[in-house]
C-alpha cells in the first residue's frame, strides 16, 4: 500500500468546513431534500464536488449516501432543491439523460446483467451505437464496424481490468468483486466525465481490492472525476483527495482525509455520540 | 379407436389456422416476456384487436380484408400506448394487472348487446373472409392431409399463416442480434442498469410493447380468419395463458421457442381430445366412466395444460429442449 | 406414418403460377381500393328491408314478435310499414334503394321491455340486389327517474354487500402478496374450491330438506366447515409443496406467478371436471322474503352473509393490529429479511398468511355462492376485482385491500344501478377505473412511494 495520501494542490485554499467552495466545481448541489413519510433522509444545504479529483462520500448507516447518489444521477426526485453539473441544470433530468450527459453510476448491489456475458455487458455500456436504433437494428451491415469497434474498445477495458478470460462466460458465473469490476469496466464503456461508485469494496475479497484502487485512481489519470461512497476508512485513505461526510441527511463535514479522521463532530457522528455529551469529552 | 387417425389429426393441428395464431400470439409474447421481461398479461386483447380490425371495417363499411391490415397495425399500436404509458414506468406487476383488465374490457366490450350492429355481440362477426376466400390460388377444393381431409381454404391459411409465421420470426431473430435486442435483454435483466448506461428504457420497453402486440393481433386476425369468425370467446384470457405456456414449452427468449411450443402443444391437446373422444364413446376400448365420460373429458385436455405449465416452469424452465445455463427467466 | 407430402401439396402444381398472378394483383388492387366505401346509385327497383327486433339483456338473444316498425324516406314521408313475425323479423318492401330511417313504435313493445333512449330509430342504406338490414336490440325496462332515485340506497346497500365479499378475497390475496411478493393468481380458485366443496359436503349430508329452519342451517354450517377447511388445507399445501420449496431454491416471483396461473387453470378446469359446468344453488335458502327497511331488502340469507362478512373483516384487522402473530405479518410485510433478523419465523408467518388467506377465500366462497350461485369460475369471474380492489388500496397494503374492495363493490353495484339494462357492462366501470387510478396515483389509496437502489 503506497502510504502517502494523494494530496492535490487545487484543495489548498478550500476551507474544511461543510459547503466549502470549490475552485472549478463539476457539480454543485443546493438545498436537495428528501423525505420518506417522515423521516427526512436527505437534507444537503449546499455542496460542490471538485473536477478531476476522488472524492469520498462516507458517513454511517442511514446517513443518505445512497439516497443522495439516487438523487444527483436521477433514479429518486427529491422533495426540493437544485444542482448542477457542468453548469446545466439537473432538475428533472432521468437517469438516463443524467448518464448520456456524462455522469454514470453503478450500484451497491451489482447489477451485472447475469444471463449476458460479459462482453455483452460491456458493448452495453458504449453509447451512439447506429444498431441501437429500431430502423436499423436488422440490417447488420448498418451497424457492424461500429460495433467492431465497440468491441475492440471492450476488450481493452476487459484486459486491463483483468476479466478478459471471462469474456464469453455469463453476468451470472462471475464472482461478487468480478461483478465490482465489469459495472466499472461497463461504467467506462459510456465515458463518463463523472463516475460515482457506490460502495465499490463492498464484498470485495482483499486480492481484488488493491487492484480495484488503482482503477479507482487510473480514473483520476485519464481526466474523469470521482465520487464515491465507502464504509472502507482504508481506502478512504489511500486514494481519495477530499472527504465529504454525510450525517442524518446532512453534510456535517468536509476536507482532506487526514483532517476528516481527527475530526471530532465525524468521530461523534460515527458513535452516535450527538446526543450524549459526556461520551464526546 | 381408430390410431392413425387420432394421429393423423394431432399432426394437423400442430399446423392449422389455431396453432397459426397462438404461434403469432406468442411470437409477440416472446417480444414482450422472453426478451424484455414485461409481464404483459392481455395478450388477448392484441389478438382480438387484431381479429376485430380486420372484420369490422368488411363487416362496417365493406372494406376489402386486405386493405384492412394497416388498420390492425394501427390499431393494435395505438391499444399497446394506451397501456404502456400509464404502466412502463411502473413496477412490471402493474403492467400485468393493467393489460389482463384492459383485455377483459375490450371482450366485454364487444361481447355486450349495446353494439350488436357493430361488433355482432356474442355471435361475433362472420362473413368477412370473401377477399381472403377469393385469393385462393388453387382451384382443388379438397386435399388430404395425411388422414385429415381439409379444404383449399384450409391449406391457403396454413401457407400465409406460416408465412406470416416464418417473417416474424426472422424479424424478431434480426431485431435480437443486434444492439437494440441487447439493450431490449439488458432491461429484462435489470432496467436500472439499463439506465445507468444512459438507454432510454422506457422508449425501449413502448417499441418491445408495441411490437409484440402487432405480431398478436397478426395473430388474433389469424385465429379469425381460420375459424371465419371474430368471436369474443376466442379472446378470453385463457388465450394468453395458453400462449405463456406455448412460450414456456418451446422455449423463453427463443426465437424458434413459439414455433416449437405452439406445434407441440396443440399437437398434445388435439391428441388428448381425439384419444379420449376415442376412449369414451362406448364402442371398442373405453377409460372407465368414473374416471371419465363423453361428457366431460373435454375439461381433461385444459386440466392438463395447467398441469404442464406447472411441471415445466418448476422443472424444465429452459423449455423441453432448452439448455438450462440459458434460460431466460429466473427460476433458479 | 410418415406424412405423404406429395399428397399434401398435389393439385396445387399447374394453375399456381398464372392464377397467383391474378390473385396478387387483386389482392394489390384491393389495398388500393382502401377508400372505397359502397356509394348508392338509384335504381328504381323494389327492395326488401330486413327488420329485427330481438330482447337483448340475456347472454342469448331472444326474438321478440309483433313490434310494429314505420320506414320513412329522407323527406320523412312513411314509405312502408311492418310488425315482426315469431322469428323477431319483418320484411319490408321498399320502393327503392338508398338511404331510409327505421322507426320502432315503442307502445307496441311488449310490457318490461324497452329501447335504449335514442335508438328508436336508425338510418339503414338499401343496395339494389342486396336489399338493408337493420337490428333492434331490446333491454329491460329501466325504472323511471323517481323509481331509479328512490332504488339509489338499495343499489349502495348491495356494493357495501358485495364489496365486503371481495373484500374478505382480497384481503387474504393482499396479506400473501405482502409477505411474500406473489401476485396469486390461484386465489380465484381457491374462493371456487371453498364454494364448490361446501355445495357438494351439503349436498352430500342433508340433515333435512326443508326449506330455511336449523336442518338446513345446520347442514349448511357443517358443509361450510368442511369447506373452509378444504380451501385451508389446499392453501397452506400449496405454501409447504410448491411456494416455500420454489423460495428456497431462490426462484423469482416471475416464474411463481406463472406457476400460479398454471395452478389457477389446472385447479378451475379439474373443478369444472368434477363438479360440472352448470351452476348450482343452495334449494334450502333459494327462496326467502325480503326484510325491508324503507328503500332496502334484503334476504336473511345476504344479510346473515354480509354481517357475517363484517364481522370477520372487524376481526382480522383486530389480530393485524393487536395480536402477536398479527405485528409479525405486519412486519414481515414491511421487510422479511429485518424480521426475521430480529427472530421472527418468516416461514411460520407466510405459512400462516397462507392458510389464513385460504380461510378467508374458502368463507368468501361460501357466501358468494349463497348470495348468487355457485359454479367452476365463479372464484376467476371475481379474479380482476379482486385485482382491481388491491391496486386501489395500494399492493400489499391489506387494509388498503379492504377499502378498495368496498370501492369496488360500490362501483359496481352504482354503474348497474346507473347504466340499468346493460349490467354486462358493470364490470368495466371497476378495471377502467383501477387503470384510472394507477395513471395518476400509481401507489393506489394507502400505498406508500417506494425507494431505489
Amino acid at each position: 500500500m503506497s502510504a502517502e495520501p494523494i494530496t492535490d494542490a487545487v484543495f489548498a485554499d478550500v476551507p474544511n468546513e461543510p459547503g466549502a467552495p470549490k475552485p472549478d466545481p463539476i457539480l454543485i448541489a443546493d438545498d436537495v431534500r428528501r423525505a420518506f413519510g417522515g423521516l427526512v433522509a436527505v437534507d444537503v444545504a449546499h455542496v460542490e464536488v471538485q473536477r478531476n479529483t476522488i472524492t469520498a462520500l462516507i458517513g454511517p448507516n442511514g446517513a443518505g449516501k445512497t439516497t443522495f447518489f439516487n438523487l444527483l444521477t436521477g433514479f429518486d426526485k427529491p422533495d426540493s432543491g437544485t444542482w448542477t453539473f457542468n453548469g446545466r441544470s439537473m432538475e428533472g433530468v432521468s437517469p438516463t439523460k443524467a448518464a448520456r450527459l456524462g455522469m454514470v453510476r453503478t450500484f451497491q448491489l451489482t447489477k451485472s446483467l447475469t444471463r449476458m456475458t460479459v462482453l455483452e455487458n460491456m458493448r452495453l455500456g458504449a453509447t451512439q451505437q447506429m444498431g441501437e436504433r429500431l430502423w436499423a437494428a436488422p440490417f447488420r451491415f448498418l451497424w457492424k464496424d461500429q460495433e467492431a469497434d465497440i468491441t475492440t474498445r471492450a476488450d481493452a477495458l476487459l484486459e486491463r481490468f483483468k476479466l478478459d478470460h471471462m469474456r464469453e462466460e455469463f453476468g451470472g458465473a462471475l464472482s461478487g468483486g468480478q461483478r465490482k469490476l465489469l459495472e466499472m469496466a461497463r461504467a467506462l464503456m459510456v465515458e463518463p466525465e463523472m463516475v460515482m461508485l457506490d460502495e465499490p469494496m463492498a464484498g470485495v475479497n482483499p486480492a481484488l481490492k488493491q487492484s480495484l484502487l488503482e482503477h479507482v485512481k487510473g480514473l483520476k489519470e485519464e481526466g474523469r472525476t470521482v465520487l464515491f461512497v465507502e464504509h472502507d476508512m482504508d481506502m478512504v485513505h489511500e486514494i481519495s483527495d477530499w472527504v465529504i461526510v454525510m450525517a442524518e441527511g446532512q453534510i456535517i463535514a468536509e476536507g482532506p482525509p487526514d483532517f476528516i479522521g481527527s475530526n471530532q463532530e465525524v468521530i461523534d457522528a460515527y458513535l452516535g455520540a450527538h446526543q450524549n455529551t459526556d461520551l464526546g469529552a | 379407436m381408430n390410431w392413425s387417425q387420432i394421429l393423423s389429426n394431432s399432426l394437423y393441428a400442430a399446423f392449422n389456422a389455431t396453432a397459426i395464431g397462438f404461434c403469432l400470439a406468442a411470437i409477440g409474447l416472446n417480444v414482450h416476456f422472453g426478451y424484455t421481461g414485461l409481464l404483459n398479461f392481455g395478450q388477448a386483447g392484441f389478438a382480438l384487436v387484431g381479429a376485430y380490425s380486420i372484420a369490422m371495417p368488411v363487416h362496417i363499411w365493406h372494406w376489402n380484408l386486405f386493405a384492412c391490415i394497416p388498420v390492425l397495425i394501427v390499431m393494435s399500436s395505438i391499444f399497446a400506448l394506451l397501456l404502456g404509458i400509464p404502466t412502463l414506468r411502473l413496477r412490471a406487476d402493474y403492467l400485468a394487472i393493467v393489460t389482463i383488465a384492459a383485455a377483459e374490457i375490450l371482450r366485454l366490450l364487444v361481447s355486450t348487446p349495446r353494439w350488436v350492429k357493430t361488433t355482432g355481440a356474442t355471435d361475433g362477426l362472420q362473413n368477412f373472409t370473401g377477399d381472403f376466400r377469393n385469393s385462393i390460388p388453387f382451384d382443388r377444393p379438397r386435399f388430404n392431409f395425411w388422414k385429415t381431409p381439409i379444404t383449399n381454404y384450409d391449406l391457403w391459411v396454413m401457407i400465409c399463416g406460416w408465412s406470416l409465421v416464418a417473417i416474424f420470426s426472422v424479424l424478431v431473430w434480426a431485431l435480437i442480434r443486434s444492439p437494440w435486442g441487447r439493450v431490449l435483454r439488458s432491461i429484462r435483466e435489470d432496467e436500472d442498469a439499463a439506465r445507468s448506461l444512459g438507454k432510454n428504457v422506457f422508449a425501449y420497453k413502448m417499441v418491445s410493447l408495441v411490437l409484440g402486440g402487432v405480431i398478436g393481433a397478426f395473430g388474433g386476425a389469424m385465429l379469425a380468419i381460420g375459424n371465419q369468425s371474430a368471436n369474443p370467446i376466442t379472446f378470453k384470457t385463457e388465450l394468453t395463458f395458453f400462449a405463456y405456456v406455448i412460450v414456456v414449452l418451446g422455449g423463453v427468449g427463443k426465437v424458434k421457442g413459439p414455433i416449437i411450443g405452439a406445434m407441440i402443444f396443440w399437437m398434445v391437446i388435439s391428441f388428448t381430445e381425439n384419444f379420449l373422444a376415442g376412449a369414451t364413446d362406448g364402442k371398442g376400448f373405453d377409460l372407465p366412466t368414473w374416471l371419465v365420460d363423453n361428457k366431460n373429458f373435454g375439461f381433461v385436455r385444459f386440466l392438463m395444460v395447467g398441469l404442464g405449465l406447472v411441471v415445466l416452469v418448476v422443472f424444465r424452465p429452459q423449455g423441453i429442449f432448452g439448455d438450462k445455463r440459458e434460460q431466460a427467466f429466473d427460476v433458479r | 406414418m410418415r406424412l405423404n407430402t406429395a399428397r399434401l401439396f398435389d393439385g396445387l402444381g399447374g394453375n399456381l403460377t398464372r392464377t397467383r398472378l391474378r390473385r396478387a394483383l387483386q389482392v394489390l388492387l384491393a389495398a388500393c381500393a382502401f377508400f372505397a366505401l359502397t356509394g348508392g346509385t338509384a335504381h328504381a327497383d323494389e327492395q326488401t328491408l330486413q327488420v329485427r327486433v330481438q330482447d337483448a339483456s340475456e347472454t342469448k338473444k331472444v326474438p321478440v314478435e309483433g313490434v310494429h316498425v314505420v320506414v320513412t324516406d329522407a323527406s320523412g314521408a312513411v314509405v312502408a310499414e311492418g310488425d315482426t313475425d315469431e322469428k323477431g323479423i319483418a320484411k319490408i318492401t321498399v320502393p327503392s334503394d338508398g338511404q331510409f330511417t327505421v322507426t320502432v313504435d315503442t307502445s307496441t313493445l311488449p310490457d318490461g321491455l324497452t329501447i335504449p333512449d335514442g335508438e328508436e330509430s336508425r338510418t339503414v342504406n338499401v343496395t339494389a340486389g342486396l336489399g338493408g338490414n337493420a337490428a333492434f336490440n331490446l333491454g329491460h325496462s329501466g325504472p323511471t327517474a323517481a323509481s331509479k332515485a328512490s332504488l339509489f340506497p338499495k343499489a349502495v346497500f348491495n356494493g357495501i354487500r358485495f364489496g365486503l365479499v371481495i373484500a374478505i378475497m382480497s384481503v387474504g390475496l393482499s396479506l400473501i402478496y405482502a409477505t411474500t411478493g406473489l401476485s396469486n393468481f390461484a386465489h380465484a380458485e381457491t374462493v371456487t374450491l371453498g364454494a364448490a366443496m361446501t355445495w357438494t359436503f351439503a349436498s352430500w349430508f342433508p340433515l333435512s330438506d326443508a326449506a330455511g329452519g336449523w336442518g338446513a342451517f345446520g347442514t349448511l354450517l357443517f358443509a361450510s366447515v368442511l369447506g373452509i377447511g378444504t380451501a385451508t388445507l389446499f392453501s397452506g399445501g400449496l405454501e409447504l409443496g410448491v411456494w416455500r420449496p420454489m423460495r428456497r431454491r431462490g426462484a423469482g416471483l416471475t416464474a411463481m406467478m406463472i406457476v400460479s396461473i398454471g395452478i389457477a387453470i389446472f385447479v378451475r378446469f379439474a373443478i369444472q371436471f368434477r363438479f360440472g359446468s352448470q351452476p348450482k344453488s343452495y334449494k334450502q335458502f333459494a327462496s326467502q322474503t325480503n326484510l325491508n327497511w324503507g328503500p332496502i331488502g334484503v334476504t336473511p340469507r345476504d344479510l346473515a352473509g354480509a354481517v357475517l362478512a363484517l364481522v370477520v373483516l372487524l376481526l382480522i384487522a383486530g389480530m393485524l393490529m393487536y395480536t402477536r402473530i398479527g405485528k409479525a405479518i405486519r412486519a414481515v410485510s414491511d421487510n422479511p429479511d429485518l424480521a426475521s433478523t430480529t427472530g421472527i419465523n418468516t416461514d411460520k408467518v407466510i405459512l400462516t398468511v397462507w392458510l389464513l388467506g385460504g380461510a378467508l377465500a374458502g368463507l368468501s366462497g361460501v357466501i358468494f355462492g349463497l348470495d348468487e350461485q355457485v359454479q367452476w369460475n365463479m372464484g376467476t369471474r371475481l379474479l380482476l376485482l379482486m385485482f382491481a380492489a388491491i391496486t386501489l388500496g395500494g399492493l400489499g397494503r391489506p387494509f388498503g385491500a379492504l377499502i378498495g374492495a368496498l370501492v369496488v363493490g360500490i362501483f359496481v353495484q352504482l354503474w348497474a344501478w346507473w347504466f340499468g339494462n346493460f349490467t354486462d357492462l358493470k364490470n368495466i366501470g371497476a378495471l377502467a377505473g383501477m387503470i384510472l387510478v394507477l395513471l395518476f396515483r400509481p401507489q393506489g389509496i394507502l400505498g406508500k412511494k417506494e425507494r431505489i437502489g
